[in-house]
């Protein structure tokens, strides 16, 4: 099966993927925020908008309202005159008017007052819009008229030609009849005249100026007049009048603002509030409009928002909402739109204005939340581009940590196994590189080294054994041989029978030579299937000690140590067994007399059992080497084969208790100190 | 009566013949394979008296306890006496129980040989006719047969090897505890290591054990031998 591989470098990389929710928790915290801010906007409009309704309570005047509050055709249909913000020429075009003339109004046939047969179609119609700018009203009307009659002055009565009527309520509350008429295209008279609208009160002409231009089939007239005419309320009527016939020149039809029911009144003539605009002008900011607006949702105010195109009060007669609606009925309301030029998202709050407990009208603030948005859009950007950052660095990191680490695994890799050539034999016992780092591969590279050396210290001992082998074998074989040849022979005095027994002494050398190198070799198997059990480590030393003595009489063995209670776990005889190869070992170099001392303590996790004897010191270089195996030192003893094996067998015994053998050169004489020391155990 | 054939199946040529011609010479008639496919091709036929295994036989590195095997199933009473060079298997043939009568570590004298199958068909003879009385000796709970090598403990019969046998003998003749020496010498083998001793004593104490939970009679003494405390 291939498996698939994976290098360090990309595992990184896949984790540090990890790090790409970073910019889009960073999108949602800028998102709250976005959320947050505008709530605090929004928060901060609805209190602004309620002081200002809060000013404008109870000032029922500055609104100009009828009395009732019936919602009569008059007041729904009221006229309004647009605040128009450059200079007015009075020359009949209306190109000076900005977009006021888009609101001009129609008035056609459901407007007619009077007609000569009598029907309702009329000959004519018009159009009209309203403006105010300083001290004057404005007005624009165009007629669709497809016969022009002009005034003759032939004819002293004013109702003989084509004429604008206007009425208004004046200043001292009489009703004021106007008529505007003209001999031609160009600047019109206007004349004061009887209520039958015939004949002009005074011969001399009003200040109310005028001009009339002519167009296919219809004519326009561009005329002002100041607003001081108003009374209060203000109210004015305005009608055309047709007549088509140049020589009866017959009134053939009146078609008003006022449709005929209400033709005994006036239109309610709807001019923003200066009153109004003075108290909240401190208010406005050009980031912010505030807009005043009456109970018929008419524009009576309108301050700041320079910044923007917002039509929701600008350039507007009245405002029909459904945030008005619920202003307007008393409740207060907050929405979001969006600007139709700009596309900026545009916060709007209403609150509604009380006289009484009547509403009067509603305060609208509306403000750019632009600000808010630019400031998200900087931010994001820049913790885009920081993320970004951070993020590239981040992966470049890893990617040259993982390549740093990925080049110093192979590197050890290469050295390791160039230590061990082809035919897995080890050329270096040790390892050069990484040994002095710190981390984890300093670490593996230490182990590696460690193991190394074990192996090699193995190998060594494997390699020495044939050696070791030829020069303990070639002395029984010797044996034998002589023996054999001398029993061919069997020549001289020589007892047979000697021979024979020097033969089976030469066979027996073999056999134990061969028996130890058995154990050596299985010691590892056979103490693995010893199952471990606890025994009293002070009683076996003790009666080692003892029965010890009592087998071999020359020696001066001494025990030291408590003489029963120390706990250890494992296989007894294999303590033994350990005791017999370090007593031996003892025996060997221990000079004749002298003691050799069993001394047991422990400590409370550890035994601790050294046997000293006095006798020659060992080299230093050869404390490491002793438990290899095949590393014998002593001096040759009669008999006996010496394969350095004792130790080596006895350090595996050791280990396998879980603890260790230690040869050390004593300090107060010259001899040696071997130390077992495994841990301690409770008794069962 | 009957002279006795001997099986011996044994990889090594000069071993064998030596062996064989050995025990030919003391009376027994003597059956050599050098593999185990032969030596089971012979026993189809007939079955030996007692057979000698070697455990490695070539290529086939438990070749012996394989015929070991065939032998039980096919006569439980037939004595086996395996050859082993290694040490650690005399642990295999007690963990296999295949009833193995008893075992010789290589290198072995004829002399010693030649007493393991001489007492291996007392036992056997034991086994066929009626026990005959021999020497008895009784310490406590246990009582020794030296004759026909049967051994009780509180009345119930043990099935000792003849090493098993002659080591317990040993521990009860020596009042103050048996060396592992005298051990060694008991078990009439060349080189003895005190571990085979150990491993021994172990399966001596487990067979005492599998009758009497509470046997402890054989104590060591560390650093001389066993001792046998029930007097």
């Amino acid at each position: 099966m291939k498996r698939r591989r994976w290098s360090l470098g990309g595992r990184l990389l896949l984790f540090s993927s990890v790090l790409l929710a970073i910019p889009w928790l960073g999108y949602r915290y800028i998102e709250e925020m976005k959320e947050f801010l505008l709530k605090g906007q929004e928060e901060a409009q609805s209190l602004a908008v309620r002081a200002v309704a809060t000013v404008l309570h109870d000032r029922p005047e500055w609104f100009d309202l009828s009395g009732s509050m019936d919602n009569n055709w008059l007041e729904q249909n009221a006229l309004y005159a647009y605040p128009i913000k450059s200079s007015i020429q009075i020359d009949g075009y209306a190109t000076d008017w900005g977009k006021v003339p888009e609101r001009r109004k129609r008035f056609g046939p459901e407007s007619t007052v009077y007609t000569r047969t009598g029907g309702l179609a009329a000959s004519v119609s018009f159009n009209l819009v309203l403006g105010e700018r300083g001290e004057f009203i404005y007005g624009l009307v165009n007629v669709t008229d497809s016969q022009r009659v002009y005034r003759h002055p032939r004819y002293r009565s004013l109702d003989r030609s084509d004429h604008v009527r206007l009425s208004l309520f004046g200043a001292d509350g009489e009703i004021r009849r106007i008529v505007m008429v003209t001999e031609g295209p160009g600047t019109v008279s206007a004349y004061e005249v009887e209520p039958n609208w015939r004949y002009p009160t005074t011969g001399r002409a009003l200040p109310v100026r005028g001009e009339w231009q002519e167009r296919t089939g219809s004519y326009d007239l561009e005329f002002r007049f100041p607003t001081a005419w108003l009374g209060y309320p203000k109210r004015l009527g305005l009608s055309v009048v047709d007549v088509d016939d140049p020589d009866e020149r017959p009134i053939e039809a009146v078609v008003a603002t006022v449709p005929k029911a209400w033709s005994e009144d006036l239109n309610r003539l709807i001019v923003r509030s200066p009153e109004l605009e003075r108290i909240i002008q401190g208010l406005g900011r050009s980031d912010a409009r505030i807009c005043v607006v009456d109970r018929y949702g008419r524009v009576r105010a309108v301050l700041g928002g320079q910044d923007f195109a917002g039509d929701l009060c600008a350039d507007t007669d009245r405002i029909s909402h459904d945030l008005l609606q619920d202003a307007l009925a008393g409740r207060q309301n907050v929405l979001h739109r969006r600007d139709v030029h700009s596309g900026d998202d545009l916060i709007v709050a209403a609150h509604p204005i009380y006289a009484g407990d009547q509403v009067m009208g509603t305060v609208l603030l509306e403000k750019n939340s632009a600000r808010i948005l630019d400031l998200q859009r900087d931010t994001l950007s820049q913790v885009a581009l920081a993320t970004f950052a951070v993020l590239m660095l981040v992966v470049t990191g890893l990617l040259l940590f993982g390549t740093w680490l990925a080049f110093r695994i192979r590197r050890l890799r290469r050295e390791a196994g160039a230590a061990i050539d082809t035919n897995g034999r080890i050329v270096k016992g040790s390892l050069q590189i990484d040994q002095a780092a710190g981390d984890d591969l300093g670490d593996l590279s230490r182990g590696i080294s460690g193991l190394l050396g074990r192996l090699q210290r193995y190998t060594g001992f494997l390699e020495t054994v044939p050696r070791t082998l030829r020069h303990e074998i070639l002395n029984p074989v010797n044996t034998i041989s002589m023996t054999l040849q001398k029993l061919t022979q069997q020549t001289g005095g020589e007892d047979s029978a000697a021979l024979v027994k020097s033969a089976q002494q030469a066979t027996r050398q073999l056999e134990l030579i061969v028996n130890s190198l058995t154990e050596a070799a299985h010691i590892e198997d056979a103490l693995k299937q010893e199952p471990p059990e606890v025994f009293d480590l002070a009683v076996l030393v003790r009666e080692y000690v003892t029965n010890s003595a009592q087998l071999s009489p020359g020696s001066n063995l001494v025990y030291n140590g408590p003489p029963a209670g120390v706990h250890a776990r494992g296989s007894d005889v294999r303590i033994a067994q350990l005791l017999d190869k370090v007593k031996d070992n003892a025996l060997d170099f221990a000079p004749n007399g002298s003691r050799i001392h069993f001394i047991l303590n422990q400590n409370r996790d550890w035994v601790n059992l050294s046997v000293r004897n006095e006798g020659p010191r060992v080299p230093e270089h050869v404390l490491q080497a002793l438990f290899v195996g095949m590393a014998s030192h002593r001096p040759n003893t009669e008999g006996r084969p010496h394969l350095g094996i004792g130790l080596f067998i006895a350090n595996r015994i050791a280990v396998h208790h879980g603890g260790r053998l230690r040869v050390t050169n004593r300090r107060d004489v010259s001899g040696v100190d071997v130390t077992l020391r495994v841990p301690l155990t409770t008794a069962a | 009566m009957r002279v006795k054939t001997i099986a011996i199946v044994e990889d090594d040529p000069q071993q064998r013949a030596h062996y064989a011609q050995a025990l030919r010479e003391q009376g027994y008639r003597v059956q050599d394979f050098e593999n185990r496919e032969r030596a089971l091709h012979a026993f189809e036929r007939a079955l030996p008296d007692l057979a000698i295994l070697d455990i490695i036989l070539g290529q086939e590195i438990g070749g012996g306890f394989e015929i070991c095997r065939y032998l039980q199933d096919r006569d439980p009473h037939v004595p086996v006496i395996f050859l082993t060079s290694r040490g650690n298997e005399i642990d295999k043939i007690y963990g296999l129980q295949l009833g193995a009568w008893d075992y010789q570590t290589k290198p072995v004298t004829f002399e010693y040989l030649l007493a393991r199958i001489v007492s291996l068909f007392r036992i056997q003879d034991r086994r066929n006719r009626h026990p005959g009385r021999g020497e008895l000796r009784t310490l406590g709970k246990l009582e020794l047969d030296t004759a026909s090598m049967r051994v009780c403990w509180d009345g119930h019969a043990l099935e000792l090897t003849p090493t098993e046998f002659d080591l317990l003998n040993i521990l009860a003749e020596r009042v103050n505890g048996a060396s592992y020496d005298d051990l060694a010498d008991a078990t009439k083998q060349g080189v003895v290591e005190n571990n085979t001793i150990n491993t021994h004593i172990v399966h001596l104490r487990k067979k005492f054990k599998d009758v009497d939970p509470h046997f402890d009679c054989i104590r060591t003494k560390y650093g001389y031998g066993y001792h046998w405390v029930c007097r």
